[in-house]
């Protein structure tokens, strides 16, 4: 086991100073491909849908909802 | 160092319970004892200082210290030291008497014949002060009793022995003297006493007025959140009693508010917390209490705290109090190893007991190999789950729990972990994943399609909709080809290269083809459907047909141009009505856009 004389202070990998900023930026990003999302799904019809087009904006706006709610979550005190 | 002691300690428990015996060295002669007993607080705090002289032959490598069982059930610490050094202490039994507790303190360096070593010894009792009458009213003094013992208990002849009595006011209502014994203010001094036999035992009573705080923590809950994101909550959940005398008759809010005679109630104390500590909050049952008073100290953060109502004797609050400290402060790692060190108990009020403490430490998820080491023995209960917000598996909860504890327990655990910082992105792949399948599950409902019976009026309004959406796409990038060719036509102007125009030139051309071939295959698709919309796009078509040989035919002026083989003149003639023609086309063809 090694001693705590030969460790550092263990700081977290994201600053909680930038966790408010973080928010905002990916939750915009990321409730702006939500509401891209779902105004393409309501206004294209059978025809028109593109699969592959859906999952690329649902893959987008997931990635950027997910990180943006945990980092919410961290700057209201809720530290997961 | 605190593994040491850990061992140390679990070493004695199995000495303990194999019943080895040790004996009494008659060569070890106490040449001096001055005890300082400090009974003005609700603990029972006995300083010792203890010259140890040896009058044998051999070296003397541990002596004994004895206490009573009544004492022994009250410690709360002890602790022997010489010179500011720990030394170890175990204990241990002695044939002869069975009914006292004895500590073995080993010495450091042995003690040759004839010569003399100063130890310290310091404990610290609790509720072993009497409140006496146990019962008072609202405005009357607090009176306690202290019982002990004249002479300091030892196992060996003491020369020489005073112990002086430290006293919370001057007001002793009785004490019990042998003398020579005086009564100074504060303090009571018993003394010298000249050749005291080994467990002499001379009864002391002291009934003096005690209005300290008599504040007992009946049961302390600590938790301690871990969180790899940058911060550690500490969360404490604490039951006060006040263990003083206890009140008689009904209290009178009037006489408490009007009269500041309630000398033994507490109105508010107050607590420290760690400098760092931030989002402190302070609620019982029904919420904040707000009438606290938070100062940030330069090397703490105090908190007044004022329970809704005093406390008087027997009478008991519970609140929760937490608190928010960064990780930098209290862990530290090497790769995937982690210590983590605080305190297993932390300040509550000023000359605490408590009687119970329930140490909880929780760690994320993913731990492994958690090992804790502690500076004196707690019993450690099974280890535990905790589940809170995006948690799969649950989180490893380390229990220890220990009985009596005063303030000089404020000492720090170490606990080590191993943690792979990958398994931090869980959390976040967790959201992402959720919100993943809520896009799915959307993509497949509009895909539903539950209807009967087929629409086909519709079903031909949604064919038409969707090509003349295709016709506008189309459209559009034929309109950048376009705006690409003038472009080519003003770049032609300046660098009169017609070979290399050409070739991009003819390329557009082409694109453009392509993009009316595809338009015109789609109007004939609406057709089927709806000839109405199917005109429209013909008109559209008929209208860039003619946009189209206006600018085919000014690039060939232009080429023309550019090859000498127009004047100027010409060229202005010609173009400028080409020029009109175009923009009347794309005016139109505006319009039509918008009906399609």
């Amino acid at each position: 086991m090694i001693g705590i004389e030969s460790m550092s202070r263990y700081v977290s990998p994201v600053n909680p100073a930038i966790y408010p900023h973080l928010t905002l930026v990916l939750m915009a990003i990321g409730v702006f491909f939500t509401a891209w999302f779902f105004v393409y799904e309501v206004t294209s019809t059978k025809l028109t849908r593109d699969f592959f087009k859906e999952c690329l904006i649902a893959l987008v706006a997931s990635v950027f909802m997910g990180f943006g709610i945990l980092f919410l979550l961290l700057w209201v005190g809720i530290y997961v | 160092m605190h593994c040491h002691l850990y061992i140390v300690v679990v070493g004695v428990l199995v000495a303990s319970v194999s019943g080895t015996f040790d004996n009494i060295n008659r060569d070890i002669v106490n040449k001096k004892i001055e005890r300082k007993l400090d009974v003005s607080t609700q603990l029972v705090k006995a300083n010792t200082k203890i010259t140890l002289e040896n009058s044998g032959s051999g070296a003397v490598r541990s002596f004994l210290l004895v206490l009573t069982k009544e004492e022994q059930d009250n410690l709360a610490f002890i602790n022997a030291q010489i010179g500011g050094t720990n030394l170890k202490l175990t204990e241990s039994k002695v044939q002869e008497y069975r009914d006292l507790v004895f500590y073995k303190v080993e010495l450091k360096d042995a003690l040759q014949p004839s010569k003399t070593v100063n130890v310290e010894v310091e404990m610290v009792f609790t509720h072993l002060l009497e409140p006496y009458p146990a019962m008072i009213q609202q405005g009357e003094k607090q009176l306690v009793r202290y019982k002990g013992n004249h002479y300091v208990l030892s196992p060996y002849t003491t020369t020489t022995q005073t112990t002086t009595v430290s006293l919370s006011s001057p007001n002793i209502e009785t004490y019990s003297r042998l003398k020579p014994s005086a009564h100074t203010d504060t303090s009571v001094t018993y003394g010298p006493y000249e050749g005291v036999q080994g467990f002499s035992v001379d009864p002391m009573s002291i009934h003096y007025e005690n209005n300290a705080p008599f504040l007992t923590v009946s049961r302390l809950e600590r938790v301690v959140e871990v969180s790899h994101w940058g911060n550690i909550a500490v969360e404490e959940t604490i039951d006060v009693l006040h263990t003083g005398a206890k009140l008689k008759g009904s209290f009178s809010r009037y006489d408490f508010q009007r009269e500041h005679n309630s000398y033994s109630s507490i109105k508010s104390f107050k607590t420290v917390m760690p400098a760092s500590a931030k989002d402190v909050y302070y609620r019982d049952e029904i919420g904040n209490i707000s009438t606290s008073h938070m100062r940030v100290l330069d090397d703490a953060v105090e908190l007044d705290l004022r329970p809704r109502f005093p406390l008087f004797g027997g009478w008991k609050t519970h609140y929760k109090i937490g608190y928010n400290v960064p990780s930098y402060e209290y862990l530290y790692n090497a790769g995937d190893e982690y210590i983590l060190k605080m305190r297993i108990l932390d300040h509550v009020f000023d000359d605490v007991t408590v009687d119970e403490l329930l140490l909880k430490i929780i760690l994320p998820e993913g731990v492994r190999n958690v090992v804790i080491e502690t500076p004196y023995p707690v019993e450690q209960l099974p280890d535990s789950l905790h589940f809170t917000y995006l948690d799969t598996v649950g989180r490893p909860v380390i229990t220890v729990t220990k009985k009596n504890l005063v303030e000089s327990h404020i000492q720090d655990f170490t606990l080590h972990y191993q943690f792979p910082s990958v398994i931090m992105l869980q959390e976040p792949l967790l959201v992402v994943v959720a919100f993943f399948i809520l896009f799915i599950t959307v993509i497949l409902y509009v895909r539903l399609d539950l209807t009967l019976s087929k629409d086909d009026a519709t079903e031909a309004k949604m064919r038409v909709s969707s090509h003349c959406e295709l016709v506008h796409t189309h459209h559009d990038k034929r309109a950048r080809c376009y705006e690409k060719l003038e472009e080519e036509l003003q770049k032609l102007k300046g660098s009169k290269d017609v070979a290399q125009s050409q070739t991009s030139t003819k390329k557009l051309q082409n694109s453009i083809r392509d993009e009316t071939q595809i338009i015109n295959d789609l109007a004939s698709k609406i057709r089927l459907d709806n000839s109405e919309y199917a005109d429209r796009v013909l008109e559209l078509q008929k209208m860039d047909k003619i946009l189209r040989e206006c600018v085919t035919q000014q690039l060939v002026n232009v080429e023309k141009l550019v090859a000498g083989k127009m004047s100027k003149q010409q060229y202005m003639d010609t173009d400028g009505p080409l020029h009109k023609k175009k923009e009347e086309a794309l005016e139109k063809i505006k319009n039509l856009l918008g009906n399609i």
